[in-house]
């Protein structure tokens, strides 16, 4: 694929807008909670589609449409299944526990709820993760540019990871989460003509329907047993692993999301803001997985167009997204296009770059370094891990290029700590009797059997260090089923700890608990202001288009 | 600061030029016969005139 110079104008006109951007917030930058929580000023709009565009990163887009060319339209299940329920959740019943403390972040919000532990291993991992989420996303796009157009590893992650740096350490969140709305814009305008011309040109879904297998274009038919489907999976692991474990574990506890959320200005615009983002959320699957299904049906038209194939002869579904792009657009959109597929790698590091600041500054630089310093002085902390968090991620990228193995160990010991979690924060904010103890040794022991789950299964030849009592179809499966068995173990053995403890008095609980917070009054409030009204309007639509795509 | 002004112009820029590209250059992708350029061009440039009404109401 070569790129024109009009493409690398838009490329550049995209740069000058984000850097300016930054420029304009960081006149409003003048404490250290303007910089890293926005001091709850941000529009409603505004969070709710930076909440969506922060988990919109470029492998995400690459990685949906990948697994729509792989598995059909049964990849919808990672929006309408696994993130709609949970998002509309942490609107409705969480946002108010959330919001309402008053906590700078889902730490601190641990911290207030339980004890300092349970913040300690919260903030720690969570401070890793995402500096390592970021640096494996710098490094999956160093590799696709360098694969695609030619460009050098370095250049590719440099130029991206420099422009993040400016506009996050100038304008902080406000910043990055004003830059999340355009990217946000421009990740569907640049990838939806995509999806219309290549459906259009496979023949319309009756088309792609007629020379596909059907199991390719229908999302729940074909999950009643693991073997009757690409996946591996069966209802059961879907619903309770993925739908229920581990996005809700994700979307209701994961600060990247939440603190775009907590950024809202009013209590009320919080809980509408993962709602509102839920609407376009679930129309996402139209924008980024459609154009792989379609690209399978134009590889059996003989119009021209393959896959291209790895060096094992299998095809490298990765590569569907760009392949598309250099049959569908023209020098001037392939611009556009290849512009919102860096937007959207911006877009997801920033949203780690803005949380892994904000958990490092307030809880563990201001709780276990200097506690009593002057506002300046955070800030200059919080700017300079901006640099060293940015510095760390491209570090992540160099070692997974040198060691691929590394990564994916690390996300395998993350997704042992996040499996867990949702458990803990459901029985904390939702049963007053549960104890710091309890929360912190359910953690501890949640993410144990996580690994000891994964020590004795195998799938696709991962697992089984500890030996082999069931096989997976695929690792997907085997995934499901070690979230469910990390967030049973959670629950039981923080309710078990929780009844042999002493828990908290009621007076240091309120507005962190059930049944001790004030719930909004929504009496008076028109219709589309009320995040309940809005999430029932959501679960309609989202029902209908999975009896659409059954 | 009112994200729309600088999302409107952005995409109204960024319409014009695909505009141009459309109805000036013949640049044509291999598996489609449509204008992309000017269909996207004029898609954009509308999204951000959108915006910029928008802002300018609420000013």
């Amino acid at each position: 694929m070569t790129l024109a110079p009009v493409d690398y104008a838009i490329l550049a006109l995209y740069f000058a807008f984000v850097l300016g951007i930054g420029w304009v917030a960081k006149k409003r930058v003048a404490t250290c909670d303007d910089f890293l929580t926005s001091c709850q000023s941000v529009p409603v709009w505004i969070t709710s589609l930076a909440f969506i565009a922060a988990n919109l990163g470029a492998q995400e887009v690459i990685g949906m449409c990948a697994s729509g060319a792989k598995y059909g339209i049964m990849t919808a299940h990672f929006y309408w299944v696994g993130a709609i329920p949970a998002m509309l959740f942490v609107g409705v019943f969480m946002m108010p526990f959330y919001y309402g403390s008053r906590a700078r972040s889902v730490p601190e919000y641990l911290k207030l709820r339980f004890d300092e532990k349970t913040r300690a291993f919260n903030a720690i991992t969570f401070a890793g993760m995402t500096v390592f989420s970021s640096g494996i996303s710098m490094y999956a796009l160093g590799l696709l540019f360098q694969l695609v157009l030619g460009w050098s590893f370095t250049a590719s992650v440099l130029l991206s990871a420099l422009i993040v740096l400016v506009y996050t350490t100038l304008g902080g969140l406000t910043s990055a989460i004003y830059n999340e709305v355009i990217q946000f814009f421009l990740i569907v305008l640049g990838f939806a003509p995509l999806a219309v011309l290549a459906v259009y040109r496979a023949g319309g879904w009756e088309g792609m329907s007629t020379r596909l297998p059907p199991v390719m274009t229908h999302s729940w038919q074909y999950l009643g047993t693991p073997s009757a489907n690409p996946m591996g999976v069966e209802i059961f692991g879907l619903v309770a692993g993925f739908a229920f474990v581990l996005s809700f574990g994700y979307w209701c506890t994961d600060f990247l999301v939440v603190q775009r959320a907590m950024a809202a200005e009013s209590m009320s615009a919080a809980r509408r803001t993962p709602v509102i983002a839920a609407f376009p959320k679930m129309f996402m699957p139209f924008v980024v997985i459609l154009p792989g299904i379609a690209a399978m049906a134009l590889a059996q038209m003989n119009v021209g167009y393959a896959l291209p194939l790895k060096e094992n002869g299998v095809p490298d579904y990765d590569q569907a997204l760009t392949t598309l792009m250099a049959q569908f657009y023209p020098s001037g959109m392939l611009g556009v296009g290849l512009t919102a597929l860096m937007a959207s790698f911006m877009s997801g590091m920033a949203g780690n770059v803005t949380a892994f600041n904000t958990v490092f500054t307030y809880d563990i630089y201001q709780s276990y370094f200097r506690r009593k310093a002057p506002d300046s002085h955070y800030l200059m902390v919080a700017r300079l891990t901006t640099v060293v968090g940015i510095l760390l991620s491209i570090a992540t990228a160099y070692l997974a290029q040198q060691y691929n193995n590394i990564m994916d160990l690390l996300q395998l010991v993350f997704g042992f700590v996040n499996a867990p979690l949702f458990a803990t924060f459901l029985l904390g904010m939702f049963w007053r009797r549960t104890t710091g103890h309890g929360a912190f040794l359910g953690l501890v022991s949640g993410t144990l059997a996580a690994a000891i789950t994964h020590g004795l299964t195998v799938a696709e030849g991962k697992g089984g260090w500890l030996g082999s009592f069931r096989d997976f179809p695929s690792t997907m499966a085997q995934n499901f089923w070690i979230a469910i068995f990390a967030w049973s173990t959670c629950f039981l053995v923080t309710v078990l700890v929780s009844l042999g403890t002493k828990p908290k008095p009621d007076v240091e609980l309120q507005n962190l608990v059930w049944g001790l917070t004030k719930m909004p009054n929504e009496q008076g409030v028109v219709w589309y202001e009320r995040p309940g009204t809005l999430a029932i309007v959501v679960v309609v639509i989202c029902i209908a288009l999975n009896f659409l795509f059954w | 600061m009112d994200l729309q002004l600088p999302t409107g112009w952005f995409f109204l820029l960024l319409g014009a030029i695909l505009i141009g590209m459309g109805v000036f250059t013949s640049n044509m992708a291999p598996l489609t016969t449509v204008n992309v350029n000017l269909y996207a061009g004029l898609l954009m440039a509308l999204f951000g005139g959108w915006m910029l009404w928008l802002s300018k109401r609420a000013s």
